[in-house]
């Protein structure tokens, strides 16, 4: 890794996490030693195999205040938020059938909406805010005696920032609503206790959070008790709410990237916004128009989301070919369109087509975020030299009394 | 051996996972940071790496690339074929993995007969009877018995009547010549942790013909038809597990079980018991006896066994802990619960020694006799 | 997203980037695109008695396709009757970057550019 570092340095920690070696190391003994079906209760491989899985469950149960009873592993992220939606809708949905959402959540929660739409389910997608947080007096409003679920997102995962949670799921508490929450990005980055914060379903992700990919997590609360009806049926593992063999490798390594997250987030979390402070400072002090998206205080400490006026973002990716950013998700920056979520935070989308997403982690060093810098702030201003909307607005035109032809 | 000192014959659980492949994991996982969706250079090269895997597994298979969707593992492959279409009708064979049979709410069942190959005739008869949008899901190879269906012939039926067929053929990779063209059939569910690759990982083959849509929803991934960020350690692993796959040292387990199987029919004639060895005059797997022991239940023959040293299996492993009290599928084949409840399954694979099968017939051997001797000492009593 | 390594190059080293006083009667301007859209081109040529095209600036906002489509026409253009310009492609410059089908339009938004600068001239010399 450090040696693909000097060539590329890694500042995308919102799309995927290097796995950390401790991880990595805590699945060997399962590769090496341990095998066996953690299904198969009646020879002694199995056994093993099952006690590598639990011990893992207890470990992602322990970072959000749960019991591992109330873990349910999947195959990740996207299968949890699935799971969690469907899976209430299936079992509680010919009473209470409306869900709501907000605009900015992940894809797979938008796009599992959708489908439940089309099946005849009623979907609410709130707005937010302008820096990107829930305004919970409209998340009140939009509540009906047919609400079944709240969804929104801990941490989001282009904007970093920070929904209320606490208050989020006390309002749901008060009003019989379960909450649930995509917590891919949130776990291991701020502390959780899905009691405190009245939680009832939340997804979590192994591989955001240096452990491995291929599995993560939903939390499905046992009192008062939640119901979810299988999504992918089988053998009935899971307590029968997920069904296919489990990798007690997978398992064992998610655990341990919940132990360590959770022993050194304190530290992490200071060492990750020293960082942050000083790239932002470099960036607003050399560049002028610079904007940041989403709140600044309700975020992690390792996410930026910054729009550079007049500068189109794939190009100046392109002018930083050294870094790993993304401009965008990374779930969709395949396609041309600028961020939805940008979109829904009233970002315009001129500024939209501009933005870079800078995510600090684990292994981000003071000189990566120094070369980091300076490279954007070099690639910025001869980008800008070379663009006709930088020139006019130095010439003082306003560039939205420009008709613009589009194409 | 192992740290169990305990010798492992449960290899249609799972396999214990190939050092090569462990080792090729745990490379890529340490490797980089690797979304195969990010634009920058990590990205593409993970998006390269997950292309020539599956360009691997393709040509594996004998299948375009494009066919290939990866999932999380046989389940949800089975799940998606079922679920992602809203089929009319649906119809398995009465020895479906519980992936399959608890997919669906109300499928039309077909026996098989007393080796455990389908009913053509039938199947023949259930086609006539029905029009629409026609779902065939047959287990290719039966994780239970062996047994190997006649896949080319079924297909065929299927599709004269209109039908679209779906083959699990997780235990069938990697054990018997596998090409998805050959098959004639029109989706297959691959799994690679039952020959030594990584758990955690599938594949659902699905021709461009099958309106299929996506069972979990999101980024997009999989050309829309699976969301998920990709586990490319898993992937990756799969591309070294096929380069391990070797029919000549299946055809000499092969052997060894046939070998094993006579010595335990010799042994249960010498006392006057009829052997039942379920699939024997069919087609079967090469690293599999599922044999009865009549009297015996399956519960004690495995915990006796395990104490010898000795990990087999009673049916279907994915019963997550609650002991089944029969196997569908066995009861299936022999149409009798107390022989279905008095079978055990020994299944093979690449760690298997020579000497293991011996050792376990002994073992085996032991236990029948005291059993013998038990209800010899009950009678006299 | 894999580029080609004549992107890379006019990416890296822009030909011709700048601009004329668009007051000036010898000179046609194309602006193209929108800010929405993310891609804006601004083409402008300057055009000598005989009608040739003598030089040929742009600036441009947009990823590095459509920086470099707009480097590369600047180049094609100098020396080029007005005629010959009116008769560029867009699948030219396809060819010539190696262009992938997702930045096609950028060659697309070259060649409107190359006509809208024609039309701006001509305009103003009619």
């Amino acid at each position: 890794m450090t040696q693909l570092h000097k060539k590329l340095i890694y500042l995308d920690y919102q799309s995927t996490t290097p796995c950390d070696p401790r991880v990595v190391e805590a699945m060997m003994p399962c590769f090496a030693d341990i095998y066996g079906n953690p299904h198969s209760r009646n020879h002694g491989f199995g056994w093993d195999a099952e006690e590598a899985v639990e011990k893992g469950r207890q470990q992602v149960a322990d970072i959000i205040g749960a019991s591992s009873k109330e873990i349910i592993f999947t195959s990740g992220a996207t299968e949890a938020n699935n799971l969690a939606l469907k899976g209430t809708l299936d079992f509680y949905g010919d009473k209470k059938n409306h869900i709501i959402t907000c605009t900015t959540e992940h894809k797979c929660v938008l796009d599992t909406c959708r489908i439940l739409e089309q099946k005849g389910f009623k979907i609410t997608y709130l707005p937010v805010q302008k820096n990107g947080l829930v305004d919970l007096n409209k998340l009140e409003e939009a509540m009906t005696d047919k609400t079944l679920l709240v969804s929104i997102m801990a941490v989001h995962n282009e904007i970093g920032v920070i929904q209320p949670l606490k208050e989020i799921g006390a309002l749901c508490r008060k009003k019989g609503v379960f909450f649930h929450t995509d917590a891919a990005q949130a776990v291991g980055k701020i502390p959780l206790d899905v009691n405190e914060m009245n939680i009832d379903l939340m997804s979590i992700s192994g591989h955001k959070l240096y452990g491995p990919k291929g599995i993560g997590a939903l939390y499905v609360r046992r009192k008062p008790r939640v119901r979810v009806l299988a999504q992918i049926n089988g053998g009935g593992q899971e307590r029968g709410m997920r069904s296919g063999t489990l990798s007690p490798a997978l398992c064992a390594g998610f655990g341990k990237a919940c132990e360590i997250a959770q022993n050194e987030m304190a530290e992490e979390n200071k060492k990750l916004m020293d960082l942050r402070i000083r790239f932002y400072d470099k960036i607003m002090k050399s560049l002028p128009q610079v904007y940041l998206n989403g709140d600044l205080d309700q975020r992690i400490a390792g996410n930026l989301n910054l729009s550079f006026a007049h500068v189109e973002g794939e190009g100046l990716m392109m002018g930083i070919k050294d870094l790993a950013v993304s401009s965008g998700s990374a779930c969709t920056s395949a396609s041309l369109e600028p961020s939805y979520v940008l979109k829904a935070l009233g970002v315009g989308e001129d500024l939209a087509h501009t933005s870079l997403r800078i995510g600090i982690g684990r292994f981000t060093t003071k000189e990566e975020i120094d070369y980091a810098a300076d490279n954007i702030i070099k690639a910025v201003n001869k980008l800008r030299e070379m663009s006709p909307l930088w020139e006019m607005a130095q010439a003082g035109i306003d560039i939205n009394s420009i008709e613009w032809a589009g194409h | 051996m192992n740290k169990f000192d305990c010798i492992y014959l449960d290899y249609n659980a799972t396999a214990p996972i190939l050092p090569a492949v462990a080792d090729c994991m745990a490379e890529a996982m340490k490797r980089h940071p690797s979304n195969a969706s990010s634009m920058h250079r990590y990205g593409q090269q993970a998006k390269k790496l997950m292309t020539h895997s599956r360009q691997i597994l393709a040509s594996h298979i004998d299948c375009p690339p494009e066919y290939i969707i990866f999932t999380s593992g046989g389940t949800e492959a089975n799940n998606m074929a079922l679920k992602g279409y809203d089929w009319d009708h649906v119809i398995l064979s009465s020895i479906e993995h519980d992936s399959i049979f608890k997919s669906h709410l109300n499928p039309t069942l077909i026996p098989v007969d007393s080796q455990g190959l389908v009913n053509m005739e039938e199947l023949k008869k259930e086609l006539e009877k029905i029009q629409g949008k026609i779902l065939v899901s047959i287990i290719y190879a039966n994780n239970e018995t062996g047994v190997i269906q006649s896949i080319q012939k079924i297909a065929d039926i299927v599709h004269h009547y209109g039908g679209l067929l779906h083959i699990d053929a997780a235990q069938a990779l990697g054990k018997i010549p596998f090409s998805f063209k050959e098959t004639r059939a029109d989706m297959a569910t691959l799994c690679f942790h039952k020959i030594g690759g990584p758990i955690g990982v599938g594949a659902l083959v699905v021709k461009e013909s099958v309106p299929l849509s996506a069972l979990l929803n999101g980024g997009g991934q999989e050309r829309n038809r699976r969301s998920g960020t990709e586990n490319i350690p898993a992937i990756l692993g799969i591309e070294e597990t096929l380069k391990s796959i070797c029919f000549d040292e299946m055809n000499k387990r092969q052997k060894w079980h046939l070998e094993m199987e006579t010595a335990m029919e010799k042994l249960l004639k010498a006392h006057g018991d009829t052997p039942y060895i379920f699939s024997k005059q069919a087609n079967r797997l090469p690293n599999i006896t599922t044999i009865a022991l009549s009297g015996l239940e399956n519960v004690t023959q495995v915990i006796n066994l395990d104490l010898a040293g000795f990990a087999v299996s009673m049916g279907s492993a994915c019963s997550s802990g609650r002991v089944k009290k029969i196997s569908r599928p066995l009861q299936g084949i022999c149409q009798n619960d107390v022989l279905a409840q008095s079978s055990i399954r020994i299944s093979t694979g690449w760690d298997t020694k020579e000497t293991d099968l011996r050792d376990f017939f002994n073992a085996w051997k032991k236990l029948y006799l005291l059993s013998k001797k038990k209800v010899k000492d009950d009678t006299a009593a | 997203m894999a580029y080609s390594n004549k992107v890379i190059d006019h990416y890296e080293n822009p030909r011709n980037v700048g601009a004329f006083d668009d007051k000036e009667k010898n000179v046609g301007t194309g602006l193209v695109g929108a800010p929405a859209c993310g891609d804006v081109m601004r083409l402008q040529i300057k055009v000598s008695e005989d009608g040739r095209i003598e030089d040929a600036k742009f600036k441009t906002f947009g990823c590095g396709s459509a920086i470099a489509s707009s480097s590369l026409t600047t180049e094609m253009l100098k020396g080029m009757t007005l005629d010959e310009a009116q008769q560029i492609k867009n699948t030219s410059i396809v060819e010539e970057l190696a262009l992938p089908p997702v930045k096609i339009h950028c060659s697309v938004l070259a060649e409107d550019a190359i006509k809208a600068a024609i039309k701006d001239y001509k305009g103003k010399n009619g």
